[in-house]
């Protein structure tokens, strides 16, 4: 079919158009957006804020695409991070503890309280591969039942107020730079650069796209489904508490409240980077992309002074737009 | 079948009603365990708490029966209670289209989306509802209330229930019916089933979806409305979370949440059910923040008892099909 001639070339054109379509609207992305702003946008030091605000979203979306590979979503992901942040910034701090009212937290020291985060991500994550597997709950359902739980229990353990008072090792690593860089921007592209290649090189990323792509048939070529699936589940919640742990170094604050948009971008971030939500189909590259066009956006209607109001409904507009055109390319 | 003797046909009868059942199970406990429970007036404020939720657990239950996914129902709940509230000035008559065509709008929007740009639904009503709550915000940050006599009028008048409670109410009947008579509704279902198979057949399946979405989209605007009606003022915050408290509520009332299958009275008896819980909670005082972890556990308890359910019809259907 593929003769030589000018229609053949066409299509080739296209077709390698189709191929980095998500490339090419992030430049032309990044080209308006340095055009409009007058180049504030394209600044180094802009770029650097842009990367450690993507710090936080990038790693939950590295989770989150790891789940969805299997045809799963995790809606208590952001929850995850919020409690695991609530935990090491409370029990990391004295001063904190004193200051839970009713909080059932005790004073831990820094290390025990990051382990304790950790532990208990890991938990959380199990079980939810555990509903989702054995009781065959659909993921979209169980995890939206962990996170309630889970708010439920961030609130618990601050008597519902804010965590300011993290031990001082969080902030320090936050603002820490190297090479102009904070070390959370360091820390996303290491996981991101090991997530990716677990996905793309390793039998475990080979086997979550099967699970994903055919369930019945990884099954009857041998995969252990259930048990890859729970690790997948485990691997995201405890992505989720790395996410935590950022926040905290970030904001060095925390309430249970803050992690209210997290979740949504994370899981529009992913899309957008074209990880398909039926399982089988998406990479960590594509969906970093995804994740800073995002950011990027949100970023420029800041420096254009769009109201933050606003901003949610442009976005909602943009992620539907950019879903749009990936699926027409797709199609074709 | 018609060989079993009359009582075990009425046995098995009565449980096919689980939903019913649990239904009164709950009744009988929250009675033994508040006092207050079974007074007219306790029952008369569940039923007004339940409407809002009700309303729009209608909309769900029937953009899920027909396999999608409405997310953006409270968000444009709260918007078109602000269109209504900021535009009452106009009459209270013209102020309530505006609201009602802006959830149809939404709606609409939605179902547009969906087909003809091919996006999940979870994700297009997910986008919706940023955009819904994000121009709700920009009309106001704040509630506005709402002084007008008619307003003031509708929101003091009860009889045994209060409107919104009459609202649902008059939804539901008017779904039952639809649902009972129409053959769009066997369409629904049918897309719902299994999309491929309606196409084939006939239906049209697009067609179908863009008019479940947009009106989902309007009787959110409904619910908007009914908001009001409650509260006196529209409110930008109003029903934040409610879009999973909806699929949580129709999922305890039995049905499937991947299309296809459920009653919308066994819809309806959910609402209650997942109210019921949160009014019980509340009358026994137990702490907010347990609350949200009792409430998980009934959602996964529910969804489990769906999966169970839908194990049991897959079963049946196998052992007709070797009979």
């Amino acid at each position: 079919m593929t003769g030589p001639g000018p229609q053949a070339k066409l299509r080739d054109a296209r077709s390698l158009a189709q191929k980095h379509a998500l490339l090419l609207v992030f430049f032309g992305f990044i080209i308006v957006a340095g055009t409009i702003s007058g180049g504030r946008f394209l600044a180094p030091s802009n770029l650097a804020v842009i990367l450690f605000q993507t710090s936080v979203v990038g790693v939950l979306v590295l989770g989150q695409v790891m789940v969805m590979l299997v045809a799963g979503i995790d809606l208590s992901i952001a929850a995850v991070a919020i409690l695991a942040a609530v935990a090491m910034g409370a029990a990391s701090s004295e001063r904190q503890i004193m200051m839970n009212l009713g909080g059932f937290l005790p004073f831990l020291g820094l290390w025990p309280a990051i382990a304790i985060a950790f532990a208990g991500a890991i938990l959380v994550g199990v079980v939810n591969g555990l509903m989702v597997v054995l009781l065959r709950i659909p993921a979209f359902i169980a995890t939206l039942a962990m996170s309630l739980a889970l708010m439920g229990v961030a609130t618990l353990a601050t008597g519902g107020g804010p965590v300011n008072y993290p031990d001082r090792f969080f902030p320090d690593f936050g603002f820490q730079r190297i090479l102009g860089l904070p070390l959370p921007v360091y820390l996303f592209l290491a996981l991101a650069l090991i997530v990716g290649f677990a996905l793309a090189r390793t039998s475990f990323g080979t086997r979550l796209y099967a699970i994903g792509g055919n369930p019945r048939a990884a099954r009857l070529s041998g995969i252990p489904v259930r048990t890859v699936t729970v690790l997948a589940y485990t691997l995201c919640a405890l992505l989720g508490a790395v996410a935590g742990f950022l926040f905290l170094a970030r904001t060095g604050v925390v309430t249970p409240g803050s992690g209210s948009g997290l979740l949504l971008t994370t899981i529009a971030s992913a899309v957008v980077g074209g990880v398909n939500l039926y399982g089988g189909k998406g990479s960590i590259f594509n969906a970093v992309i995804g994740t800073l066009l995002l950011a990027g956006l949100s970023n420029l209607m800041n420096i254009m002074l769009v109201s933050p109001h606003l901003q949610s409904a442009v976005s909602g507009l943009i992620i539907v737009a950019a879903i749009m055109l990936n699926a027409r390319l797709d199609q074709e | 079948m018609s060989t079993q003797p009359l009582p075990a046909r009425f046995v098995k009868q009565v449980f096919k009603q689980d939903v019913l059942l649990i239904l009164i199970g709950f009744v009988a406990v929250a009675s033994v365990l508040s006092p207050a429970f079974l007074t007219p007036n306790n029952l008369t404020n569940l039923l007004s708490q339940s409407a809002l939720l009700g309303i729009l657990a209608t909309a769900q239950f029937l953009v899920v029966v027909c396999g999608g996914f409405d997310l953006s129902v409270a968000a444009v709940m709260a918007l078109a209670s602000l269109v209504f509230a900021s535009n009452v000035s106009v009459g209270v008559g013209p102020a309530a289209v505006m609201a009602l065509a802006t959830g149809g709008a939404c709606g609409l929007f939605n179902g547009l989306v969906i087909t003809k740009g091919k996006v999940q639904p979870l994700i297009a009503t997910l986008a919706m509802m940023g955009i819904a709550r994000g121009l709700a915000l920009s009309i106001s940050e704040k509630s506005i209330l709402v002084r007008d006599p008619v307003v003031a009028a509708i929101r003091s008048f009860s009889w045994v229930v209060t409107v919104p409670t009459m609202v649902w109410f008059a939804v539901v009947l008017v779904g039952m019916v639809w649902f009972a008579t129409s053959r769009q509704a066997l369409h629904v279902y049918a897309v719902g089933g299994n999309e491929q198979t309606a196409r084939l057949a006939g239906v049209r399946v697009d067609r179908i979806k863009i008019g479940v979405y947009t009106v989902s989209g309007l009787l959110s605007g409904l619910a908007g409305l009914a908001l009001v009606m409650r509260a006196s003022s529209g409110s930008p915050l109003g029903g934040m979370g409610w879009e999973l408290d909806t699929i949580a509520a129709i999922v305890i009332g039995g049905t499937n949440l991947f299309g296809g299958e459920g009653k919308l009275m066994r819809a309806l008896m959910g609402v209650l059910i997942y109210q019921m819980i949160a009014n019980i909670m509340n009358l026994t005082r137990i702490d907010p923040f347990y609350q949200d972890i009792v409430r998980a556990c009934v959602i996964v308890a529910a969804g489990t008892l769906g999966v169970l359910r839908q194990r049991r019809t897959e079963r049946r259907v196998l052992q007709r099909r070797l009979a």
